[in-house]
């Protein structure tokens, strides 16, 4: 599995050094401009920098899908197909790789705002002042903390969101490649499905949401149900695309 | 060893293989011979476990092919499938982490061999070399079966002899080997068992001697027969 | 290697051996190839091989030691029966020739005796 899971990451290694190299360069470039005083051109490079953000992490989740659909319609598919391992395992691997994928992504961009974070505080403040503003943060710790559980849930619910989107796109591409053949109503087929499955599983959450809210259930309880409920429609995704490539594809 | 029966294979609007039933045997050389769209791709391919039959069953030493059949059996398609962004080296370092009967040994000194480098990027090969890379990381297993997909297609003649010595020493008691071609008459001698495939049928197969002794026919006219 | 699809590959094969042996290539009680070596050597199928030292055995053109190998016999009277059993194959199907281009017995030894002396 470990082994499996190697050579995704060596599929897609790639482009995670370009993002972080593009990124790098632009936080060298806001750094410099903040030292020139150039504040104008440091927030252009600021900008540069979320549009960046935003279309990698389109591309990352787009990577994923377009390596599987490599590995299922090339003749690269024999490379992975050949090896006697079940597809339980093989697709198991695909899977964690695409989520540390994300996970990586993610942690890029927070090292490069953290980065941005400190070029302000060394900038607007001295060393003096710096050492003060620690102490600040150590002395209101409490307040912080309920911001870090703030931070925290907006990142874990994007990371499950968009963990989810690809999980769904692999499916998606399972069925496209296995039930449903290749015909020509294939592709548009497999888009509006989708879409559908998308819409029903937010929906179905939403409506249990909603319900523990009634219920006056508490907000972290709920969030966490939330969490849960995302990661059993992953695993059940995952199962059904593994079971589908052990029965039903032909490479 | 591998026994197969009324195997087919319906594509969305085209059938690949409309009924193959043949036994093969241990420590014999088959020659799996048909014009190209004959159904020998297709049919090795679900013997490796790429493909599933529409219809018939494998079996492989008793089982249903599987993850234990994909251990034991070597399957070498016709186009290169390798990563990209491989290297000679690290197809076999692929072999090495996947396949527990791959020989580290012997794929050095098959590369050697065939003359490949160890640093050349597996996408910047010319398609005689991925050839014979293809060959040299396959034999370098120490399968129990090899299932090659013309193997001689697209090679000089130089390394067409290298390549027939690889698969006669690789030829054991207790391997079998699966060779298809539409190049009969370069394998006649190296062969001892024949399948033709005639339109998704299996229509001869058998012992290649005997064969000829009954029709009183080299392999090669009973080929130019069959399909001429 | 190429060789005649109308006779059998382990007959060609034999007798190139048998050529060997007759030349001296191969002298006798010489240790002969394994099988798989005669295999890879001809590029032939190793169950041809098997059968091309059976067959030879048979002839008792060689013989097999446990665990050594295959040898070349070292007995002169097989030695010298095999040149001959070749020679005659060859003189015949030459005669047969000779004889379908309507050569009599006068004129092919005159023809074969002026060639002889041509080549040395």
């Amino acid at each position: 599995m470990l082994k499996l899971m190697k050579y995704e990451f060596r599929k897609q290694m790639f482009s995670k050094m370009v993002i972080a190299i593009i990124l790098g360069v632009l936080v060298g470039y806001f750094a410099v401009m903040n030292i020139m005083d150039k504040e104008q051109n440091a927030a252009v490079a600021l900008g540069l920098m979320f549009f960046v953000m935003m279309v990698a992490a389109f591309y990352v989740s787009m990577e994923s899908l377009v390596v599987y659909g490599k590995d299922l319609k090339t003749k690269q598919s024999y490379m992975l197909f050949l090896v006697p391992q079940s597809s339980y395992k093989i697709l198991g691997a695909k899977m964690i790789a695409a989520v540390l994928q994300i996970f990586f992504t993610m942690a890029i961009y927070i090292v490069t705002l953290g980065l941005c974070g400190m070029i302000y505080l060394m900038k607007y403040s001295n060393i003096k002042q710096m050492l003060e503003f620690l102490k600040e943060i150590f002395e209101v710790s409490f307040d912080m903390q309920i911001d870090f559980w703030l931070v925290f849930k907006v990142l874990s619910s994007m990371f499950i969101l968009w963990v989810f989107i690809v999980i769904l796109g692999i499916f998606a591409e399972t069925l496209m490649n296995t039930v449903l053949t290749r015909g020509k109503l294939t592709s548009f087929l497999s888009v509006v499905m989708y879409i559908f499955i998308f819409w029903a599983v937010a929906r179905v959450e939403s409506g249990i949401y909603d319900g523990m809210i009634a219920a006056n259930i508490s907000n972290a309880v709920a969030n966490a149900i939330d969490i849960i409920y995302y990661l059993v429609v992953d695993v059940a995704l995952y199962i059904a695309s593994a079971w589908l490539i052990d029965k039903k594809l032909s490479v | 060893m591998l026994e197969c029966s009324n195997l087919k294979k319906v594509y969305l609007n085209k059938t690949a293989v409309e009924d193959i039933s043949l036994t093969l045997e241990k420590g014999r050389i088959y020659a799996l011979l048909g014009p190209n769209g004959s159904g020998k791709t297709t049919f090795m391919k679900m013997i490796s476990g790429l493909v599933k039959p529409t219809h018939g069953t494998i079996e492989y030493e008793g089982m249903p092919i599987g993850v234990q059949s994909k251990k034991d059996i070597a399957y070498m398609s016709t186009e290169p499938f390798f990563y990209s962004f491989m290297t000679v080296e690290s197809v076999g370092k692929y072999y090495k982490d996947f396949f527990e009967d791959f020989d580290e040994d012997k794929y050095v000194k098959l590369i050697g061999e065939m003359e490949l480098n160890m640093k050349d990027k597996v996408n910047k090969l010319s398609s005689g070399m991925s050839a014979k890379l293809k060959i040299a990381a396959t034999m370098a297993r120490n399968a129990k079966l090899y299932l090659l997909d013309e193997p001689l297609n697209g090679i000089d003649i130089i390394a067409r002899e290298k390549i027939i010595t690889t698969i006669l020493n690789a030829a054991s008691d207790d391997s079998t080997i699966v060779i298809s071609t539409h190049l009969v008459d370069e394998l006649e001698a190296v062969i001892d068992s024949v399948v033709f495939i005639k339109d998704g049928k299996s229509v001869i197969y058998g012992d290649a001697e005997q064969i000829r002794e009954q029709r009183g026919k080299s392999i090669v006219e009973l080929y130019k027969e069959i399909y001429g | 290697m190429e060789f005649d699809n109308n006779i059998p590959i382990y007959v060609q094969v034999i007798n190139m051996i048998k050529k060997d042996i007759i030349q001296g290539k191969l002298p006798m009680g010489a240790k002969l190839p394994s099988t798989r070596e005669l295999a890879v050597q001809y590029h032939i199928n190793p169950n041809t091989a098997g059968r091309i030292y059976k067959e030879m055995e048979m002839q008792n053109i060689c013989y097999t030691k446990r665990g050594l190998g295959t040898f070349v016999t070292e007995d002169s009277e097989v030695f010298k029966a095999m040149k001959e059993d070749m020679a005659e194959d060859l003189v015949n199907s030459f005669i047969k020739e000779m004889k379908d281009l309507g050569f009599s017995k006068e004129d092919l030894l005159s023809v074969v005796s002026v060639e002889y002396d041509k080549e040395s």
